[in-house]
């Protein structure tokens, strides 16, 4: 399978969320439980910085965004343990492949560690929280929520491009919004019906701020720069 | 809190509800002791037809004793573990002189199988002759059995 | 001339590697009280499998990915748990049901009670799942399968009505006695036992372990569409047995000892000998393939390294999974369940459960990413959506039709 760190863009979600990763000598080291995310103060757009894993990345994403009920049992299991909800974490330039797996340039042997904390200027989250929030803005095309982040690839982070902003559920796109495939009939029909509102949203002018963390809910500008879901292309 | 009073509450409704389906000490209905007595006449009646072909086909010398002496122990358990749950049925009033028939007809069944079982598994021949006798027998009779009863039930 | 050995030898294990214990048990029951009239069923089930088959084994050379990764990926990880559950709850039953049907076999066999054979075959279940390479334990245990054969001639032996039989298979009619509800139970169980999502799991694992590449896939299509069906063949003459041996004394199958009955009758001691090393063969070639699946599911879904093509040491979690259910399905067994009423239950699960693994294979088979120039053609996609719909018509039906008809009473 073709390496989509050639191609440049990849979508969060679609690409990189629960694929296995695989070290330098096709073992296997776990999945992508999920995505660390870092907002700048200075202003550059959001990134995704590091794969995270463990159990303290999955259960979250298991547990509803106002509940919690599943994360807090996980962390009374073990309340003593001070890092019992820092996943572990793999970072960026390690990875070397994207495919069918997350390849890595390195062995397995001893490779995975906490999540440092955040440094100056940046604030850490994670790509599972901000998927699935509802999208207000004041743009008639945008409704729905989040779905999907489409990325780009630099040298060590993957950059914020678009919002894949729609009805549904995140995942429930399937890839049929790339549009290079179409089958079979009646599956390609339902999620494009399902999905026929679909848009994308720049996310130049983003920051952590228009974000409503506990509530869910992104906030975008009336004039951001909206335009269609290739389907068809 | 209030979820989980919701959550005991769902439970302690399941729980009940699925008390209700536990059986009672009451009399069975018409309709479902016909039911109980057809399934259990036909679980015998393919006891004693499957102990009759294994003890034929073992005097014809078809068949290995290990294998007969297993089978025939698995039919009888098959047998017993349906005559019991029947017996301790209650028929309907109506039925009851058909339930004591049915009842005494199963006893026959299970003695005809225990019979065969113990001539499989000692290996004696004779007995295993005596034994397909009993076995045929019993098979004739309940067959007339359940089908006077469907007729019965018409 | 090595590769057609190669090919021989692969279709020769697909057939005998086809029949499980959910085969044998509902075949036979079946055929005792349906005659033949649910053929058409097991033949809609055998192309289920052959298609479905046959995608996620072609999605495994593509991709390098075994089914339950696709799984996680296209479902998420919630929906991907609740199919994990469900997939391991059957994949286990179905387990149990084999090991205990290996000791019922063995109890044939040997007169020895089964309870004191079961803890044996768990111990030599876990010694192949540990120590023997995967093609051997895959080849050794499927050409012995074969021994099944035996119930083609038994029924050709025992001489039935053939036009009767042949007009029984095309027609979808029931015997004046019976139900439509049991018919239709009947037939979700009998689509059940041959699509078993396990099937698909060890498939497309065992793609991975073996290293299937591009050239394979030549190879891979002949086990599915010629071994598959062959298999299938064997499940219908089993039904067919019991059919012509078994029903006219209106005997209902209830224990392994009477699916074995009908080729005692027609081909004596021999016939019988084979046809119970048959059972043994077979059921313990599903025991190891549905213990090896337990493990492929669970670490597929969690992303630990799994398989037999990398030394225990370096899987070692695999193994640990693979222990405990083999400790598990025993203990289960050791308090004393019919194994045959466990798998009555693993089949009608295996409908409810089928879905949430065929359908993103459906998906990732067309997805031009994963697949390439391999990707479904018009055919796949069109035999692929029927399947769609039947298998989640199975799904909804299975658990209404259980409880109506109080497991086909």
């Amino acid at each position: 399978m073709d390496n989509r760190l050639d191609s440049g863009a990849l979508d969060a979600a679609l690409h990189l969320l629960d694929r296995q990763v695989t070290d330098k000598d096709g073992l296997l080291v776990c999945k992508v439980d999920d995505l660390e995310v870092s907002f700048y103060a200075d202003g550059s757009p959001p990134a995704v910085t590091r794969i995270l894993t463990g159990a303290a990345a999955l259960v979250p994403r298991m547990s509803s965004r106002t509940g919690h009920l599943l994360r807090e049992r996980w962390t009374s299991l073990g309340i003593q343990y001070a890092d019992r909800d820092v996943p572990l974490a793999i970072d960026l330039h390690l990875v070397g492949h994207v495919g069918s797996d997350i390849r890595l340039k390195v062995g397995r042997d001893g490779l995975l560690d906490r999540q440092p904390p955040a440094t100056e200027g940046t604030t850490l989250r994670r790509m599972g929280e901000l998927l699935g929030m509802r999208v207000s803005s004041g743009h008639p095309e945008l409704r729905g929520v989040l779905l999907d982040v489409r990325l780009e690839s630099t040298a060590d982070r993957f950059v914020f491009r678009h919002l894949v902003v729609g009805p549904g559920r995140p995942g429930s796109l399937l890839g049929y919004d790339r549009g290079d495939f179409n089958g079979p009939w009646l599956v390609a029909a339902a999620v494009k019906r399902m999905h026929r509102h679909v848009r994308l949203a720049s996310c130049a002018a983003i920051e952590e701020a228009d974000i409503d963390w506990d509530r869910g809910v992104i906030r975008l500008d009336g004039d951001t720069a909206v335009g269609p879901a290739a389907f068809d292309a | 809190m209030g979820g989980r009073v919701r959550l005991i509450a769902a439970v302690v409704a399941v729980l009940l509800l699925g008390g209700c389906g536990v059986r009672s000490g009451a009399a069975e209905s018409e309709s479902g002791w016909r039911t109980e007595v057809d399934q259990t006449l036909g679980t015998a009646v393919s006891s004693l037809g499957t102990t009759m072909l294994l003890l034929e086909n073992q005097a014809d010398g078809h068949l290995t004793g290990n294998y007969v002496v297993v089978a025939v122990r698995d039919t009888l358990r098959t047998l017993n573990t349906e005559a019991q749950a029947f017996e301790s049925l209650q028929p309907p009033a109506s039925e009851a002189a058909a339930n004591r028939r049915a009842v005494e007809a199963l006893g026959r069944a299970v003695t005809a199988l225990n019979a065969a079982s113990t001539a499989a598994s000692a290996g004696d021949r004779r007995a295993g002759r005596d034994a397909l006798r009993d076995v045929r027998r019993a098979y004739a009779a309940l067959q007339d059995l359940r089908d006077r009863l469907t007729e019965a039930a018409r | 001339m090595k590769r057609l050995l190669a090919l021989a030898l692969g279709i020769l294990t697909a057939i005998g590697g086809f029949v499980d214990i959910g085969d044998m048990v509902v075949n036979a029951q079946v055929g005792a009280r349906f005659d033949l009239s649910l053929g058409l069923v097991v033949a809609v089930g055998v192309l289920g499998i052959c298609v479905f088959a046959e995608m996620s084994g072609r999605v495994a050379v593509c991709s390098k990915r075994a089914t339950f990764d696709l799984v996680r990926e296209r479902l998420g990880p919630r929906v991907g748990l609740l199919n994990l559950v469900a997939s391991l709850i059957v994949t286990a039953l179905t387990f149990v049901a084999e090991i205990g049907g290996v000791a019922l076999a063995l109890a044939l066999v040997s007169s020895v009670n089964d309870l004191l054979i079961i803890p044996l075959v768990g111990l030599l279940v876990w010694l192949v799942l540990w120590r023997a390479k995967f093609s051997l334990m895959e080849n050794v245990l499927g050409l012995l399968g074969l021994a099944l054969v035996v119930f083609a001639v038994a029924l050709w032996k025992l001489g039935p009505d053939w036009s009767e039989l042949g007009h029984q298979l095309a027609t979808a009619d029931k015997p004046a006695d019976e139900t439509w509800t049991t018919y239709a139970y009947y037939s979700v169980a009998l689509f059940g036992a041959a699509m078993t999502p396990y099937e698909v799991f060890f498939f497309s694992s065992g793609g991975v372990e073996e290293g299937w590449t591009e050239k394979d896939l030549g190879t891979m299509r002949a086990n599915v569409f010629v071994g598959f069906p062959l298999g299938g063949l064997l499940s219908l003459a089993i039904a067919g047995c019991a059919s012509v041996a078994l029903g006219p004394l209106a005997i209902d199958v209830a224990s392994l000892s009477q699916v074995a009955l009908p080729v005692g009758i027609a081909l004596g001691k021999i016939g019988l000998a084979v046809a119970l090393l048959g059972f043994v063969a077979a059921t313990f070639g599903a025991a190891c393939e549905t213990g090896l699946s337990t493990g492929y599911a669970l670490a597929q879904y969690f992303g630990f390294q799994w398989g037999k093509y990398v030394r225990p040491g370096e899987a070692t979690r695999f193994h640990v999974v693979l222990v405990v259910a083999t400790f598990l399905a025993v203990g289960v067994l050791m308090t004393g369940v019919d194994p045959i009423l466990v798998t009555e239950a693993s089949v009608v699960g295996s409908a409810v459960a089928l879905p949430l693994t065929y359908f993103p294979i459906l998906v990732v088979a067309n997805d031009i990413d994963y697949m390439g120039a391999h990707r479904n053609g018009l055919l796949a996609n069109f035999l692929g959506t029927i399947y769609l719909v039947l298998v989640f018509v199975a799904a909804v039906a299975a658990i209404p039709l259980l409880v109506i008809t109080g497991m086909g009473a």
